[in-house]
């Protein structure tokens, strides 16, 4: 059975786009085939940036014979008293174009079986193929010349073949045809090409490689081969690279050593975020001069040459501010940012240092490299370098205070700023987590939480980072003190602090949910304590409560007994008795005075495993009690001795968190 | 060697024969060649417009005393418009590469996705940089709006850099001491006191105090004249205050340049660290303000106005 070929020829799509669209034209192509309830084989679909190619084997070359019950007017209005058909039921007939004995009946209706003979395939093709082209949806889209369509760029020709004959339609301005291009500029004429081992054979010759995948191994192995040293193939760079390119060759180029004395990041930066170019190391895993190129055409010894102008002069523009640079101090830096405002209220940058350093000081029990780091960190905002490679803050403070001569620590804690999971020590934790908090304190002081989707200042990033730096630095307790101290940095500036805390609450525990997606909702819910903020803004607490709570909620008995001690008390609450501390002597009940024992018995914060293991010999006494013993009793010296001790049960049970949160399933 | 006004030259000729007028720079500050009202108003509405033009760009905070080799506060953009857009418009465009001495065969030419949006415009387009073996060349747009309202139909905005095209047909390196204007000037001999001069004005005379007074001044005065009624005398095929008749105009190219005087106050506040990053958007939005008003009148002359009786 025939083949079905589609070449759409766009002007070159966004590399991001490309792979996403010729697997969504597959998709669109098949399930309208489904629809016409044509059958078909295997499909296949490859792309360059500058068209996407898919082809559908065995397709059947007509469309079977469809039946469909269609309704006809009610018997009663079909047929007069003598059983004669009615104007109506004829009109129904007539309209169907069926006879009238091939009517069939039930209780209510007469219905009509009427057949909808088969086309030819290729006189459904058309519509098929180019509601498929038209369904194609992009993360953005644009208009050209005069039409109305939106795409993800203009759209040059169509190639449509079904069994080697042309299947005709248009797409605004554009019809379809049996021809394609080869290369932009190698081999622009078009060609005739009606099936896809043609088609593909066609665009080898012109210097097209259609394929993804063998445009991806000749960039590695060519990159491999070409190389001086080790070329950095980072997956997503690579990635850029195959559907940045129809007929991809590697080359290597060299740019002038003088440029070496640039700090890496800013030679990794040019190389592979600016150019695309990918970076060469030599065996100790050093930057050298060369790089690898990847071509899509030209001749190697221009491309070469152009390459390497174009780096040296990134470089000579880096180097240019890089040597400005050096004239001045870490200090005339910090000074400079007396004049950057980090928020209208919130006051410069300069004054901000401040109160990272005091801050980063009070989080690392007054270490002096902490308090040093958190002063300079933001100073690099004003250097000419950082002006002009924004990416690269804190990493190029880091390389100033290295410059500078100052300590190991110092320059790690400033350049792993943005990269908590680069964190070696607690000088730059402590520095980290000063600028996380002051941020979240002036902003959330100043009532400007995110909503929705709106994150304008970060603030959801920043809960993150605590989250993350707590989770890798297992000795951090809550934040909430840590924040209230950061609140207190703020001086002369009028900041709602309750209403920062609360806030701060919401973030983390929606922080929560998204960073354990994968833990039951009910859980995390019970773990996160939401109304204890404390411990909500602990992230080690929630974390050992989940996992608590995750082996616990496996045993259904041990969750209702856990429950029962916490519900009455909520109750007594809700009804307004106040509960006093634990007072044995009123007790009245001996298997209440076992629990109170048992109960002495836990000791908190152990691991998940040991404290549930305690929870649960803690089972038989909660039901002991309940099963022997009366709360609600009329004599309320006993009754409030009796809740207290479900109280003083039930503080313990909420170290694995709130029990009553969690189904049972 | 090939030297700067050759290369103006070339693309001059390339477009004339198009069918692009080529028009002159415009005649206030403007930071690229899409603030000329040949971009920035006649590219709304239904009218065919082909165009090509140099433009003297200036931006201030780009200054760098002449100490770096390619970057300057005052530049030309070689801007082309083409609306429609024709459906060969990028094989057009390589063409033009050929024409000024690259050679596509030879040299690897790219389209890297590039979006571009001018919020104080309240313009955007789609469209890509072009690449000539890794130096961007050209900022290639497909503009989709321009001061807020859709651009119908659409036109491809082609923006090169000469100096730099300039300098990589040459295989240079700086515009001060390499690039020739012509046989026997140099870029220095024309540009270089010029462009020095600016960065001490832009950077550290340029009184702030002043300017954003003006910026107050000229940003009513744009307000003021915009929402001038203004009306044909059919008598005499004038536009006049007086109300001669019922057929209204509106003074959109004047208000238009006292809002780019708006913008490049603003960008030489700016380039002096003069605006903080909230005041930022208050000023941009603003200028956005001014000129959309002015493409919304511009945009009215296209409207169909109900048949008289």
């Amino acid at each position: 059975m025939p083949q079905l070929l589609l070449e759409l020829g766009m002007e070159e799509l966004p590399a991001s786009f490309v792979e996403r669209s010729f697997q969504q034209l597959l998709g669109e192509v098949i399930s309208r085939l489904d629809e016409e309830a044509i059958s078909y084989g295997v499909g296949e679909a490859i792309g360059t940036p500058r068209r996407l190619i898919i082809r559908v084997e065995n397709v059947s070359d007509t469309q079977p014979d469809r039946t469909a019950q269609v309704r006809g007017p009610a018997l009663k209005a079909a047929y007069a008293e003598d059983g004669s058909p009615t104007k109506a039921l004829e009109g129904f007939c007539r309209g169907q174009g069926v006879s009238l004995d091939s009517l069939s009946k039930d209780e209510t209706y007469v219905w009509a079986t009427k057949l909808t003979p088969g086309k030819p395939t290729i006189e459904v093709l058309p519509a098929v193929l180019e509601e498929a082209i038209r369904a194609l949806t992009f993360d953005k889209s644009m208009r050209w010349g005069a039409n109305r369509m939106r795409f993800a760029r203009p759209i040059r020709w169509i190639l449509a073949s079904f069994g080697g004959m042309h299947v005709p339609f248009s797409v605004e301005t554009v019809s379809s045809g049996l021809k394609s291009v080869g290369h932009r500029f190698n081999s622009p004429e078009s060609f005739e090409a009606s099936n896809w081992d043609a088609l593909v054979a066609e665009l080898r010759s012109r210097q097209v490689e259609p394929d993804p995948e063998i445009r991806r191994n000749r960039i590695l192995e060519g990159a491999q081969k070409m190389a001086t040293g080790t070329p950095e193939l980072t997956e997503a760079l690579v990635e850029e690279n195959v559907y940045l390119t129809e007929w991809p060759d590697a080359l290597e180029g060299e740019f002038k050593s003088e440029y070496l004395s640039l700090p890496e990041p800013v030679l990794v930066t040019a190389m592979a975020r600016h150019e695309r170019f990918f970076p060469v190391r030599n065996p100790a895993g050093k930057i050298t001069n060369r790089f690898i190129s990847i071509r899509n055409g030209g001749e190697v010894s221009t491309v070469s040459r152009g390459n390497a102008w174009v780096l040296n002069a990134r470089f000579n523009d880096a180097k240019f501010f890089f040597d400005e640079d050096s004239h001045f101090s870490m200090d005339d830096f910090l000074a400079r940012t007396d004049r950057m405002l980090f928020q209208e209220k919130l006051g410069s940058v300069r004054k901000r240092a401040d109160r990272l350093s005091s801050l980063a000081g009070l989080l690392s029990n007054g270490n002096e490299d902490a308090k040093r780091a958190g002063l300079y960190m933001k100073a690099d905002l004003s250097t000419g370098l950082v002006s002009e490679l924004a990416s690269l803050q804190g990493i190029i403070g880091g390389e100033y205070a290295r410059r500078a001569g100052w300590s190991d620590d110092i320059v790690h804690a400033i350049s792993v700023q943005y990269h908590p999971e680069r964190a070696e020590n607690d000088i730059a934790r402590s520095v980290i987590a000063a600028d996380q908090l002051d941020k979240l304190a002036g902003y959330l002081g100043l009532g400007l939480a995110p909503s929705g989707s709106s994150d304008p200042y970060g603030l959801r990033r920043a809960a993150t980072v605590l989250i993350e730096l707590a989770w890798n630095w297992p000795s951090t307790q809550s934040w909430l003190p840590s924040f209230r101290k950061a609140l207190a940095q703020f001086e002369g500036i009028a900041l709602d602090c309750e209403a920062a805390e609360s806030s701060l609450g919401e973030l983390f525990a929606g922080r929560y949910k998204a960073l354990v997606s994968d833990a039951r909702y009910d859980l995390l819910e019970a773990a996160m304590l939401e109304q204890d903020r404390e411990e909500l803004l602990n992230p080690n607490a929630v974390r050992a409560r989940l996992a608590a709570l995750q082996l616990g909620a496996q045993d259904p008995a041990l969750v209702q007994a856990a429950t029962r001690p916490l519900n009455i008390v909520a109750a007594a609450k809700s009804k307004g008795i106040s509960i006093g501390s634990l007072n044995e002597a009123d007790l009245d009940s001996a298997s209440g005075s076992d629990l109170a024992n048992a109960a002495r018995n836990l000791v908190a914060r152990s691991s998940p495993e040991e404290l549930i293991e305690q929870i649960r010999n803690l089972v038989p006494a909660i039901n002991g009690f309940f099963d022997t013993t009366m709360v609600m009793v009329d004599d309320l010296k006993v009754r409030d001795a009796r809740l207290a001790l479900l109280d003083f049960v039930g503080q313990k049970l909420l170290l694995a968190g709130d029990w009553t949160k969690v189904v049972i399933e | 060697m090939v030297t700067f006004q050759e290369i103006i030259r070339r693309l001059d000729e390339y477009w004339a024969a198009q069918g692009c007028a080529i028009l002159q720079g415009y005649d206030v500050e403007v930071g690229a060649g899409t603030m000329h009202p040949a971009t920035t108003l006649r590219c709304l509405g239904p009218e065919s417009w082909n165009v090509a033009y140099v433009q003297p760009s200036r931006r201030p905070a780009d200054g760098r005393y002449t100490r770096n080799p390619m970057r300057n506060q005052r530049y030309y953009q070689y801007q082309v418009v083409m609306k429609p857009s024709p459906d060969n418009i990028v094989d057009l465009y390589m063409e033009s590469l050929n024409a000024i001495g690259f050679d596509t065969k030879k040299n690897d030419i790219r389209l890297v996705e590039d979006d571009w949006e001018s919020q104080a415009a309240g313009a955007a387009g789609v469209g890509w940089e072009v690449w000539v073996d890794g130096t961007e060349v050209t900022q290639f747009t497909f503009f989709q709006q321009m001061g807020g309202y859709d651009c119908d139909p659409v036109c491809a905005e082609i923006t090169y850099g000469p100096e730099r095209l300039c300098l990589m047909l040459n295989n240079q390196n700086s515009f001060w001491t390499d690039l020739q204007w012509n046989e026997a000037m140099s870029y220095k001999d024309t540009e270089y006191d010029l462009e020095m001069q600016h960065n001490v004005y832009n950077f550290e005379v340029a009184s702030t105090e002043m300017l954003l007074q003006v910026f107050d001044l000229y940003e009513a005065e744009s307000k003021r004249v915009i929402e001038t009624p203004v009306f044909w005398d059919e008598e005499l095929d004038i536009l006049t205050t007086r109300e001669a008749s019922e057929k209204k105009g509106a003074l959109v190219y004047p208000a238009l340049d006292l809002a780019l005087k708006c913008s490049h106050i603003f960008n030489i506040l700016d380039a002096r660290g003069a605006i903080s990053v909230t005041e930022r958007a208050a000023y941009i939005n603003r200028i956005r303000g001014r000129i959309r008003a002015c493409c919304g009148k511009y945009l009215e002359k296209f409207k169909v106005s109900a048949p008289a009786s």
